[in-house]
């Protein structure tokens, strides 16, 4: 599954987003290991991605994401810790991915 | 044209042929002048988060007069979610630089022109609007960055532009030409002006039916035949000429700039004129222009208290005071006046309404409030951050005495870089480096070249209290709050 990474502007994040990320690939790669391959990039605009992890500093989740085009299939990390949940959540959008 | 980055920007400046005098001298080389680079910097950043993935939903919008992807800087608000992100924006790049970053004047100056021009020609059966729609585009395809230059020099404030002894004291049209207007006089305080590429220039009060000359919009290069530019120093500004200057200047990087810009006979082509003596239009545009820059005032100025909260509460610590109750009270009013001004940025952007160009503007009200808070709450943060950081903000030897290795000729035999390392020690495990560092930078902010940006800026940028004060009793609708009153008092006249 390809998942495209998005950032809200960051005008007041609480924590470093960048890091909390790269945790939540790391952890998506492992978790995704049974359900196939998951690989990430920058989202760009009409990317058509799997689903699309948004990287928002605070609970505003205010990142426009209306023309990144994930079918709904997207996944918030809005706090430090937050690529625990992230992670499972896009392991259980990649194994729904590669159910025929 | 892709955005710029910041090297290509200060690249682009170098290309310029700008006139600008300091210290009573020429100065070819502003680009890397010690006083002026800071500044420029400043708005360099406005350029490299615009490229960044982790800021560009901030940065960046995409152009509704051409589908393409712009700075936001040079962008148009098409609804309050554009208004909104205005003010994020301008957080952020408070945050990253803890100084003015210039270029928010040219996007208010955008959005004000923008609707001004629509209605105007509606009325005069101009063309200002589509030589406006023109001069956008260029501006966003090239990523430019543009003076929003509104204040005149005014004189004797007791009179209006035409009664003024010296009638170049606000800009005027001198000379009506089939291709034309050639334009002088001067705008004064002109933030961001040397680094700009262009010049946005919009009349600086409203305009009598006599002062029609006055009534002038137009857009000029930075390097115009007839326009120069004469640097505004700011205190302690000379630290920056000393040699291997550092940790005394408090923000070695980044830093605000002003200058007077002069017309001095300057010629404007048809396409470049937004308004041309149609004085009925000139208060609108002050209006509209003071409105969106009252907003920015909520965003910018907040991002750079963020900044100066984080130092005050650095500086406790470093002191061995963080714990003290006292301390950490200070440090919530001063989040609590810094989030007051936010919020009132943000709520004007929120009540933002649709113009008749289709553009959004904020609502005045709101924004007026907003910047009425903003003469008042940074003076009382700096004053909060004076009182944790303690008087060595300003009694701490130079930077070059803590790194002086010429020994004292007492028994101790030390130098007089170690006296200094010895008795402006803080707690164990902070250097003495980094203590004189954070109090440096409050220094900067509170009382010195920054302070120009933090302090008085705040008082007097986008107009002054009193500028507010009246706008707020226009807005405030105190006929209507009255007769709520009568209402729930059951008064029936």
């Amino acid at each position: 599954m390809n998942v495209g990474v998005k950032y809200c502007g960051g005008c007041r994040s609480g924590y470093g987003r960048k890091a909390e990320a790269a945790r939540a690939e790391a952890a998506a790669r492992a978790a995704c290991e049974a359900a196939g391959r998951v690989s990430f990039s920058a989202a760009e605009k009409g990317g058509g991605y799997g689903a699309l992890l948004v990287v928002c500093g605070c609970k505003a989740r205010c990142a426009d994401i209306s023309q990144y085009g994930a079918g709904g299939r997207t996944v918030y990390i809005d706090h430090e810790g937050g690529h625990q949940e992230a992670a499972g959540a896009l392991a259980l959008l990649a194994k729904e991915e590669k159910k025929p | 044209m892709a955005l710029m980055t910041g090297e290509q920007y200060i690249e682009s400046l170098r290309k310029l042929d700008t006139q600008v005098y300091l210290f009573g001298r020429k100065e070819p080389n502003w680009v890397d002048h010690p006083i002026i680079r800071p500044s420029i910097n400043c708005v360099a950043m406005t350029y490299d988060l615009a490229q960044d993935p982790e800021h560009e939903d901030l940065m960046t919008a995409t152009s509704n007069l051409t589908g393409r992807k712009v700075n936001r800087f040079a962008h148009l608000h098409m609804g309050p979610g554009d208004l909104i992100k205005k003010v994020k924006m301008q957080r952020l790049l408070g945050r990253k630089t803890a100084s003015c970053f210039q270029r928010c004047v040219g996007m208010d100056a955008f959005n004000a022109v923008f609707s001004t021009t629509y209605e105007c020609d509606k009325a005069h059966g101009t063309n200002y609007h589509e030589n406006f729609k023109n001069f956008v585009i260029y501006v966003q395809d090239n990523d430019l960055t543009v003076d929003g230059a509104m204040t005149d020099p005014k004189g004797d404030r007791g009179k209006s532009q035409g009664q003024q002894a010296d009638s170049d004291l606000f800009v005027r049209v001198v000379e009506r030409r089939p291709d034309g207007i050639v334009v002088r006089g001067a705008k004064a305080h002109q933030t961001g002006s040397i680094n700009s590429h262009e010049h946005l220039v919009m009349p600086t009060q409203a305009v009598a039916e006599g002062d029609a000359d006055y009534a002038v919009s137009f857009a000029v290069p930075s390097d115009a035949p007839g326009l120069f530019m004469i640097y505004g120093r700011q205190a302690s500004d000379t630290r920056k000429l000393e040699p291997g200057a550092d940790i005394d200047l408090g923000n070695k990087r980044f830093g605000g700039q002003e200058a007077l810009v002069v017309f001095d006979n300057v010629f404007v082509p048809n396409e470049r004129i937004f308004m041309n003596g149609e004085y009925d239009f000139a208060g609108m545009l002050v209006e509209r222009f003071a409105g969106y820059h009252r907003q920015s005032y909520g965003g910018c100025k907040v991002g750079v208290g963020d900044v100066i909260i984080g130092a005050a509460a650095l500086a406790a610590e470093y002191n061995g005071a963080s714990k003290a109750s006292h301390v950490k009270d200070k440090l919530i009013e001063m989040t609590h006046l810094n989030e007051t001004l936010y919020s009132c940025g943000i709520a004007c952007s929120c009540e933002g309404y649709c113009t008749e160009a289709g553009n959004y503007q904020i609502d005045l009200l709101l924004a007026n409030v907003c910047k009425q808070n903003v003469t008042r709450f940074p003076y009382e943060i700096v004053r909060l951050a004076e009182d944790i950081a303690g008087g060595l903000m300003v009694t701490m030897p130079s930077e070059t005495d803590f790194k002086s290795d010429l020994k004292v000729p007492t028994p101790s035999d030390l130098t007089v870089g170690e006296w200094c390392g010895k008795f402006f020690a803080g707690i164990e495990g902070v250097t003495t480096e980094n203590r004189m560092r954070i109090l440096r930078f409050l220094e900067n902010i509170c009382l010195g070249s920054s302070a120009v940006g933090y302090r008085t800026e705040s008082m007097h940028g986008a107009g002054s209290p009193q500028a507010q004060r009246i706008m707020i009793a226009r807005q405030g609708d105190i006929d209507g709050k009255k007769q709520l009153a009568k209402d729930i008092a059951g008064i029936k006249d």
